[in-house]
């Protein structure tokens, strides 16, 4: 079984930066353990640097996170809809404009970090159960602009969580 | 004040689902509604789940595994229109998904885990929504239809199943 998708798997753009951090391995797995080390370092955030931006136009780390957890739902669906044989015609997905509209900052840090914990427990599982079939088949957003396979949504999902870890970590908890 | 949608937030087929689910915050329904219907489904055997009722039919884990399918479609149609997302939400094909997908190779317990986390992560959803984006209108499978809506679908489309679980494939 493969245990990583192929680069014509996925678009270069925007994907690739995110692929490439992921370990191989069975992405079920990845996405629970890796999870793990998220959620330790997002615990020790406090209330206060949650609300903090580290340069004024920049997300606060409040929509960082709930940004994370839309990206999961999106992702969750695409891969759903794709495994089922239903990814020709995908919708976009608007970041600023979801982030805006979602109004994150009104949570606590807390409320959003048990947020993306039940989603990603639902991501997990739903991941567990493909088969190597699923797995292989190809989603496609609106007219072709971006492509995927279903095991590389797991990677997309999981890269783009350590990218923004890595973020964080620079940007946000030095402050 | 009623939580209900009313009905031009929605198409008519949907009235299905909605006119059996209580009037009261859509979130906390959902728990609730859960909690019980939980417990029915723990009380199934493993036996019992690969049963159909009639030939052709879905077997009782298709009728779950259709279950999660239905609530992970309206769960992101319900995010995509809170976010003011523009684009037409495309249909969802049942009984496509149900062929496409694996349920009868799991066992019964796996599939109710499963569907205990996919409602987890409906109910983190619909807890989290500003104040006004039960309101906000985006157009699904053809159809004009609100958030609030999606909800309400989420635990109509379950109660119509287990209701129709208790009938046909006489469980209680």
């Amino acid at each position: 079984m493969a245990h990583r998708p192929a680069p014509a798997e996925y678009s270069k753009h925007p994907f690739e930066p995110y692929v490439t951090l992921v370990p191989d391995g069975p992405i079920a797995v990845t996405l629970a353990a890796q999870f793990d080390e998220t959620r330790r370092v997002y615990e020790d955030v406090t209330e206060a640097r949650a609300a903090c931006r580290y340069a004024p136009e920049k997300w606060s780390l409040k929509q960082v996170l709930g940004h994370l957890t839309d990206v999961e739902r999106v992702f969750h669906y695409r891969a759903l809809a794709t495994a089922r044989g239903d990814g020709a015609k995908l919708p976009s997905y608007d970041p600023p404009g979801y982030t805006a509209a979602a109004d994150f900052d009104r949570l606590s840090w807390r409320d959003l970090l048990t947020d993306l914990t039940v989603v990603r427990a639902a991501t997990v599982q739903l991941f567990e159960h493909f088969t190597p079939d699923m797995l292989a088949r190809s989603g496609v957003v609106g007219a072709g602009e971006r492509h995927f396979t279903v095991l590389a949504c797991g990677f997309i999902v999981a890269g783009h969580e350590r990218h923004h870890l890595a973020l964080i970590r620079d940007r946000y908890l030095t402050l | 004040m009623s939580h209900r949608p009313q009905p031009t937030e929605y198409a008519p087929y949907y009235d299905n689902y909605i006119r059996l689910v209580p009037d009261a915050p859509i979130a906390a329904t959902l728990v609730r509604q859960f909690g019980e219907t939980e417990s029915f489904y723990r009380r199934i055997s493993e036996r019992q789940a690969g049963e159909r009722y009639a030939p052709g039919k879905w077997t009782i884990k298709q009728v779950i595994g259709h279950m999660m399918d239905t609530e992970r479609v309206f769960a992101y149609r319900a995010l995509a229109i809170s976010r003011r997302h523009g684009d037409e939400l495309p249909s969802f094909e049942q009984d496509d998904y149900v062929a496409a997908a694996n349920f009868d190779q799991r066992s019964w317990r796996d599939l109710v885990d499963e569907f205990a986390s996919v409602r987890a992560a409906s109910v983190g959803l619909f807890e989290r929504l500003p104040d006004d984006a039960l309101d906000r209108r985006g157009i699904a499978a053809g159809n004009e239809i609100t958030v609030r809506a999606c909800g309400f679908i989420c635990a109509g489309h379950e109660l119509y199943h287990v209701v129709s679980l208790k009938d046909r494939y006489r469980l209680d």
